[in-house]
């Protein structure tokens, strides 16, 4: 606000120092002995961090004895109803009115601020050094670069506008109750957002529990097989799958090479929440063919190297991409064409999963179309057999289900950060729904989620109007333009020079010093 | 027939005169006319005093037929509203105050005749008329096309409001915004039933002299004072009246008060300029009585309800979260609220019971003292019945048994004897004075919405909650728009 805006009628512009009968900073000399219990005798020892624009809160506050607080005192004296300013530190610029009706004392941190109340009132000057108008002025002029500091000559010679005092009356009173409605409704909306994150995690649980496929099942009762059933039939679809892949090698060769149909270890169930009667749970080997490279951790040591960087060609996946279980584009490092097909058994493309193995454990997502690229060391590939799951549900299960989280953290635990491994992957415990049933879950999940990211926005957006909305209210008030004036208030200025007159006039007048009479000649008192 | 098919069939016959453009507010107010000329027919068929002139009774009506009938029925109902100047508006005239023919087919007319004329109403038991009749008004008060829903308090919350002051016969009870009198009617219920009336003379007392209320929409008036006809109360003087209670100090004061003065907006007048621009002025009321003036209606019944008690009299009133926390007026009327009376008790009410959406409501009970320099509120008792508690209008709706852990911990028979217990908690003057703006919006139970935890609620209450809190925040945000632009 520059000095040359016009102010509005009835209003003037003094300097604080002017305005205020007192402005004076708490003691810079620490008092030795603090206690922390009130005793009988001690006095309360404010400083800034029991400072709020609210006013002074009580807990946490520290007590001095008579004769610290004395000394304090007879300097700075708060009296209810003053307004109290933080002048160092974090909060420096924050204002709030004194509410206590007994005595104590202040430290340096806080200054105090007794506008003279015939023509300034301390609601008006608080509400003035938070809005921005004032709190401008005052931080403008702050000095120190390690602790905030605002000097107390900064504060005196700092222009606050000022209207009549009536005029101020209406002006606290009105922003007292648009402001406190208003700073409700920011509460209320940021309770909005912290629900809207429940909400989020309430539809991931519902939906690898079941609870979103209710319809599904009473449309598709064909699908109601009992979950040990269809486990049955999943392994035994497998095992013959192997069978069929492995028919052309002869007898032999299999006993030599040790290769084995190994059939998957089935979960433990103790303590796994329950699942709709047509879903038995499953691990990523009973989900994946039976192959070394279902699972397959990213190339470490020699493999991959810095030396292998470059500014463009294939680029490298990691942990970086994965972000609230999607992928996100953006790619830092990539390798030639030649060190890709030298490791392309670390490849990654459409359809795979992948998780992070360090750092955040368990960061799942399922690389889209049109990708492909390679694997960083800290991931863990995971390709499954789409006849039996769908990729998007495991990314899923991993993103909503806190059993599985749960689980994860018992297992992971590394010397130094957690570390997820394959025998840790193969025992994880996931629910195992039909696949028809999956898609619908996915598909239900991104709807919701959908409309949630809306919302969210939606909220968001509100808020930062709200922030806005709070600031205008404030600027406005002290343009005048919040209330209307009241020709018959007497215009501050007057006020003002009045006050000066009548002061000017008790000065010149010397007080009686005895009752003697005045010597003949002697020049009158004026 | 049994009463709940009545009402069954008196409202199913709604669904049809819907369907030719009469709301079901509309309906209701037809059928109280009929009803109570009806009514007043039976009386005079048994020879009991009854109060239409011939000329406008209901043999006048059920004789006639087609436009005739049309046309008779529009005067009838112009000239039995018809109040003297000056006089006070007797029972008929209140009923009938302002009533005009909403049903433009006099085929359907003859239709709705024929159907109140087929039962006979005074045979049926007085509780039994009284609740069709209040069924009607709930079915009325859930149709939310209408907007009556605002005038309808749930009953288990009135009826524990009630059990909790558990007001003594002989005294006055009064509500200035009584809608459809539904707090009157309840305290009648229970002092009805307790054995506490030993004569005639003091039944007829609890009938015709301790009840009385204002409401300042005509129609809603006119549904109160049927519904408290029909269960005998208030005998030829009509015990609600239509009037603005805030426009002035009555006068009159009274031993209880129960009131859930009607939500929304600020009071405000539209007003046109000799330009033809057309701005809203807040409404004010300038009351010596009052604190201070504000365009806040709740708080000016909050001002206007401690006048009209007596000293020594006992208050519950309904008043939304912004009553406990706007600052400004706001708080002024709190602090002299904590002074002037024993502000004792104060429940936090759940989202999801009114009809009004994402209403955020409390119920404040204090008792008026004489004038004192100190503070006559020593302790207020907060009791939370909002935090984790999951009401709807259709699915699961508020009921008595949700209410009797208040009225126990409340303890109506000495409510100085109380302990503190989960959702049960005491604060002292000087916790309440130290608060910024003495502000009362009172909690301290975590919500479990908020709470990482592994119980999650379902996600249809989240959704709810979430959806409550967006409405409250932009109910909020309006307020503020509006009082920006006076």
């Amino acid at each position: 606000m520059s000095a040359a805006a016009t102010l509005p009628s009835g209003w003037t512009r003094i300097t604080l120092d002017e305005a205020c009968e007192k402005i004076q900073d708490g003691t810079h000399f620490s008092p030795k002995t603090q206690y922390t219990e009130r005793q009988p005798g001690l006095f309360r020892y404010v400083t800034a961090k029991n400072v709020r624009e609210g006013g002074i809160i009580l807990d946490e506050i520290n007590w001095i004895d008579a004769a610290a607080h004395k000394a304090i005192y007879t300097r700075c004296d708060p009296r209810p109803g003053d307004v109290l300013l933080i002048k160092d530190g974090v909060k420096a610029g924050v204002a709030g009115i004194n509410q206590l009706n007994e005595p104590f004392s202040l430290l340096s941190s806080v200054a105090l601020i007794r506008p003279r109340r015939q023509i300034l009132l301390p609601p008006f000057v608080k509400y003035f050094l938070n809005a921005p108008t004032g709190r401008g002025l005052l931080l403008g002029k702050m000095t120190g670069t390690a602790i905030r500091r605002i000097v107390l000559e900064a504060v005196k010679s700092t222009p606050i506008p000022i209207p009549p005092v009536a005029e101020q009356r209406r002006i606290t009173e009105k922003l007292d109750a648009l402001l406190s409605d208003l700073d409700a409704a920011i509460a209320t909306l940021n309770r909005a957002v912290e629900k809207l994150k429940r909400y989020r995690q309430a539809v991931l649980k519902a939906a690898v529990e079941g609870n979103l496929s209710h319809e599904w099942r009473e449309t598709h009762p064909e699908s109601l097989v009992p979950a040990a059933k269809r486990l049955a039939r999943v392994l035994l679809e497998r095992r013959k799958k192997w069978e069929d892949e492995h028919r052309s090698v002869p007898k032999g060769a299999d006993a030599r090479r040790g290769l084995r149909y190994v059939e998957p270890q089935c979960c433990e169930l103790e303590e796994l929440p329950d699942l709709p009667p047509s879903w038995p749970y499953a691990n990523l080997d009973i989900m994946s063919q039976p192959s070394r490279d279902a699972l397959k951790t990213g190339p470490f040591g020699m493999a991959l190297g810095k030396e292998d960087y470059r500014d463009e060609g294939v680029p490298i996946i990691g942990i970086e991409n994965i972000s609230s279980g999607r992928f996100t584009p953006g790619f830092k490092k990539f390798v030639t064409s030649a060190k890709y097909a030298s490791l392309v058994a670390y490849s990654l493309g459409p359809g795979d999963i992948v998780v992070s193995r360090s750092g955040t454990v368990g960061e799942v997502c399922v690389i889209p179309e049109k990708v492909t690229g390679l694997m960083s060391t800290n991931l863990i590939r995971i390709r499954v057999d789409t006849e039996v799951v769908d990729p998007a549900f495991v990314a899923l299960v991993f993103r909503g289900s806190k059993s599985l989280d749960n689980q994860l953290s018992e297992l992971c635990s590394g010397s130094t950060r957690d570390f997820l491994n394959h025998p840790i992957l193969r025992s994880l415990a996931l629910p195992l729904p039909p696949l028809g049933e999956q898609g619908v879950v996915v598909a239900r999940v991104e709807e919701l989620e959908a409309a949630l990211d809306a919302m969210e926005q939606g909220v968001q957006h509100d808020l930062r109007r709200a922030a806005r909305l709070r600031q205008s209210i404030l600027e406005k008030a002290f343009r005048g333009e919040l209330v209307p004036q009241d020709p018959s208030d007497e215009p501050a200025s007057f006020l003002l020079e009045r006050i000066r007159a009548e002061r000017a006039a008790a000065a010149k007048t010397k007080p009686v010093r005895s009752r003697k009479p005045r010597a003949k000649g002697a020049p009158a008192a004026q | 027939m049994i009463p709940s098919s009545l009402v069954q069939r008196v409202w199913n016959y709604a669904g049809v005169l819907r369907d030719s453009g009469v709301s079901y507010t509309d309906y209701v107010e037809q059928i109280t006319f009929l009803l109570f000329l009806k009514m007043d027919q039976e009386l005079g068929e048994i020879r009991r005093p009854h109060r239409i002139p011939d000329q406008w009774n209901w043999q006048s009506l059920r004789s006639r037929e087609g436009d005739d009938l049309a046309v008779h029925y529009g005067h009838l109902l112009e000239e039995l509203g018809r109040v003297e100047e000056g006089k006070e508006a007797t029972l008929v005239q209140t009923i009938f105050r302002k009533a005009q023919n909403k049903i433009s087919q006099p085929a359907l007319l003859k239709k709705l005749v024929t159907l109140i004329d087929e039962e006979n109403w005074s045979g049926l038991d007085m509780d039994v008329k009284g609740d069709i009749y209040e069924g009607l008004l709930e079915k009325n008060a859930e149709d939310v096309r209408g907007g009556a829903g605002q005038y309808f308090t749930p009953r288990p919350l009135i009826r524990a409001m009630v059990r909790a002051i558990d007001p003594k016969p002989g005294r006055t009870i009064h509500d200035p915004a009584c809608g459809t009198g539904g707090f009157l009617l309840v305290a009648y219920n229970i002092l009805k039933e307790q054995a506490r009336l030993a004569s005639a003379a003091d039944r007829r007392k609890l009938q015709w002299q301790t009840f009385s209320g204002a409401d300042n929409v005509a129609n809603v008036v006119r549904l109160g004072a049927m519904n408290m006809y029909l269960h005998g109360i208030g005998g030829d003087r009509c015990p609600i009246a239509e009037a603005d209670s805030l426009a002035r100090d009555p006068g009159s004061r009274y031993d209880y008060v129960f009131t859930n003065p009607p939500f929304g907006k600020r009071s405000s007048v539209m007003v046109v300029s000799e330009e033809g621009k057309v701005s809203r002025e807040a409404q004010t009321y300038e009351r010596q009585d009052f604190w201070v003036t504000t365009t806040n209606k709740q708080l000016n019944f909050l001002q206007h309800v401690h006048t009209i008690l007596k000293i020594g009299g006992e208050a519950a009133i309904v008043v939304p979260d912004n009553v406990l926390f706007e600052g400004g007026a706001g708080e002024t009327v709190r602090k002299r609220l904590l002074n002037n009376c024993d502000v004792h008790t104060l429940l936090r009410l759940p989202t999801g019971i009114f009809y009004a959406q994402g209403v955020k409501a409390n119920v404040l009970f204090f008792e008026k003292k004489p004038a004192s320099e100190t503070a006559w509120t020593k302790k207020l008792w907060v009791y939370d019945l909002r935090t984790n508690k999951d009401f709807t209008l259709k699915t699961n709706p508020l009921q008595d048994s949700d209410m009797e852990d208040f009225v126990r911990c409340y303890n109506p028979g000495n409510r100085f004897d109380r302990q503190e217990s989960e959702r049960f908690h005491a604060f002292d003057y000087e916790t309440l004075t130290q608060r910024d703006k003495t502000n009362l919006d009172l909690l301290w139970l975590k919500d479990a919405s908020l709470e990482e935890s592994e119980n999650l609620p379902a996600p249809e209450v989240l959704a709810r909650e979430i959806l409550e809190d967006l409405q409250s925040a932009v109910a909020l945000f309006e307020e503020i728009a509006q009082r920006l632009e006076q």
